[in-house]
């Protein structure tokens, strides 16, 4: 299983993984191996640099295991090359050899492709996870970039301020973030300050820019989520249906997103709402136009 | 010939120095730069000044303990090669140690983690990072072996430049200068000189070679 360890630069995510790897105290947990930012080659050979791990083991099959990773992952012909005349990723992928052969229970990977341009951080970043998945390594992969942790795995630990405060699947931590700050780091769109109050068993977020009906125990200095899907847009006001909240706006910009539409509205606070281009052609939406914002009590997230 | 006794002693003397120079410095430079420990800055503020010993003190020191009434004076070193290589050593050993430790503390700590992280411990540790240094490593031997090799203070106080016993390149050519036999001193000078060059050469040439 891949845990993604996702937080901004400085949230303490390489000094987590040095502390997991032993290098911070000196014990080293020779169960993990590691891989860093930059290859971090020995000016000795690829085989050599490969198989230092495994020297320093006193394993007996250094070699087969060694032209076994190298095969895998398509660096044999550069087994005797010195390492440091390597582009960069061929030295990363080296770097990967070294940590694989050891057949770690934990891959520890410190954003290992941030130093590539970006079509072999892609293409890297494919390849290493089949790999990952094929031989069943337990890895935990740390990231600054939201959409490599999209692309890297299904767990997602979020770490801010050297504390993981949210662990879980990615598509719970993105739906339910834990915090605001959580949120915010994210980036997630629809996501406004303000406070919740409560009148006749209903409770109600406002500031003063905007209000809407929300489920949700009062709370001051709170921030609620609706995520961009979860909107209807309308024409007209829309009444007879269960949903709570009805928003008057107009339509700032139209900006397509592959199949769908990215709507931006101003209805007191800036929101984006996710359509399909069918509906945007169907309604005639253009900016400057009139609309209405439909979404449910319950479709708020309040945290 | 005396002028080849001179050479062979001068070679010995310089060798013997050189080997133990770079045992005890290597290892202390290694040590120093990879272990933390309390009065470590002390101790790299002592190598440091060790570097730039002036030879007649240490010839000096050397002289006291081990002369006939010192507290090594026992031992009957005075006068004798063994004086000549314990000054040199002393010597050379702070030059050696000092640039082992700049050259290990120039490696930059991912790559000492990634060591560490591969399980590089002990000997391997010293291993790796040796390899990783060998140029540096190579120059401070250089250093320690230019620092012996030129040394005529502290040789002359405990070796006494005695005649078929404690002579060497260096004693020699301020002995006869001193006599006023300039054409004598001018060839062994040359000889100190090309004798200086091709061990420097050697190792010259290790040292790009490790480069390429």
């Amino acid at each position: 299983m891949i845990k993604v360890l996702l937080g901004p630069n400085g949230a303490g995510k390489s000094t987590y993984l040095r502390q997991l790897m032993g290098i911070e105290t000196g014990r080293i947990n020779s169960a993990m191996a590691m891989v860093f930012q930059e290859p971090l080659l020995f000016d000795l050979t690829v085989f050599e640099n490969v198989a230092l791990g495994l020297k320093f083991r006193k394993d007996k099959t250094i070699a087969d295991k060694v032209e076994n990773w190298l095969k895998k992952l398509g660096i044999e012909h550069l087994k005797q090359r010195r390492a440091l005349t390597l582009s960069g990723g061929e030295a990363q992928k080296t770097a990967l050899a070294r940590a694989l052969v050891l057949e770690p229970k934990t891959l520890l990977l410190d954003e290992p492709f941030a130093n590539l341009d970006i079509p072999s951080q892609l293409q890297l970043r494919l390849e290493l996870k089949t790999i990952i998945i094929e031989h069943h390594i337990p890895t935990i992969w740390v990231t600054h970039n939201k959409e490599e942790a999209l692309a890297i795995g299904e767990h997602l630990m979020i770490m801010i301020n050297r504390q993981i405060v949210q662990e879980g699947a990615l598509k719970d931590v993105l739906q339910k973030p834990a915090s605001k700050e959580i949120a915010l780091f994210l980036g997630i769109d629809n996501i406004f300050q303000g406070a919740v109050t409560q009148a006749n068993g209903r409770f109600f977020f406002k500031n003063e820019r905007i209000g809407f009906e929300v489920v949700a125990l009062a709370k001051n200095n709170t921030w609620a989520i609706v995520h961009p899907e979860d909107i209807i847009l309308s024409s007209q006001p829309l009444t007879g249906t269960s949903a709570r909240n009805c928003l008057a706006g107009r339509i700032q910009a139209l900006t397509p997103k592959g199949l769908t539409y990215n709507v931006t509205i101003n209805a007191g606070e800036t929101f984006q709402v996710n359509i399909t281009r069918v509906s945007v052609e169907e309604m005639g939406l253009t900016p400057g136009k009139a609309i209405y914002l439909i979404f449910k009590a319950t479709a708020v997230e309040v945290i | 010939m005396e002028i080849i006794e001179i050479i062979i002693l001068t070679f010995k003397v310089s060798g013997c120095a050189l080997i133990c120079s770079i045992v005890l410095g290597g290892g202390l430079g290694f040590f120093v730069a990879l272990n933390n420990f309390t009065g470590k800055k002390q101790a790299i503020a002592i190598i440091n000044t060790g570097m730039g010993l002036p030879p007649v003190v240490v010839g000096l020191l050397v002289l006291l303990f081990l002369w006939r009434g010192g507290p090594l004076g026992f031992m009957e070193l005075i006068y004798t090669p063994i004086a000549m290589v314990i000054a040199q050593i002393i010597l050379a050993t702070p030059i050696i140690a000092g640039l082992t430790m700049a050259a290990i503390q120039a490696v930059p700590e991912k790559m000492k983690w990634q060591a560490a992280a591969l399980g590089a411990r002990g000997w391997n540790l010293v291993w790796l990072l040796a390899k990783e240094t060998k140029s540096s490593l190579l120059a401070a031997v250089m250093a320690g072996f230019g620092g012996i090799i030129s040394e005529v203070g502290a040789v002359m106080m405990v070796g006494g430049n005695i005649r078929g016993q404690t002579r060497v390149l260096t004693t020699s050519i301020v002995l006869e200068s001193q006599k006023g036999n300039i054409n004598q001193a001018i060839i062994l000078g040359l000889v100190l000189i090309t004798l200086s060059f091709s061990v420097n050469c050697c190792l010259t040439l290790i040292q790009q070679r490790a480069r390429k």
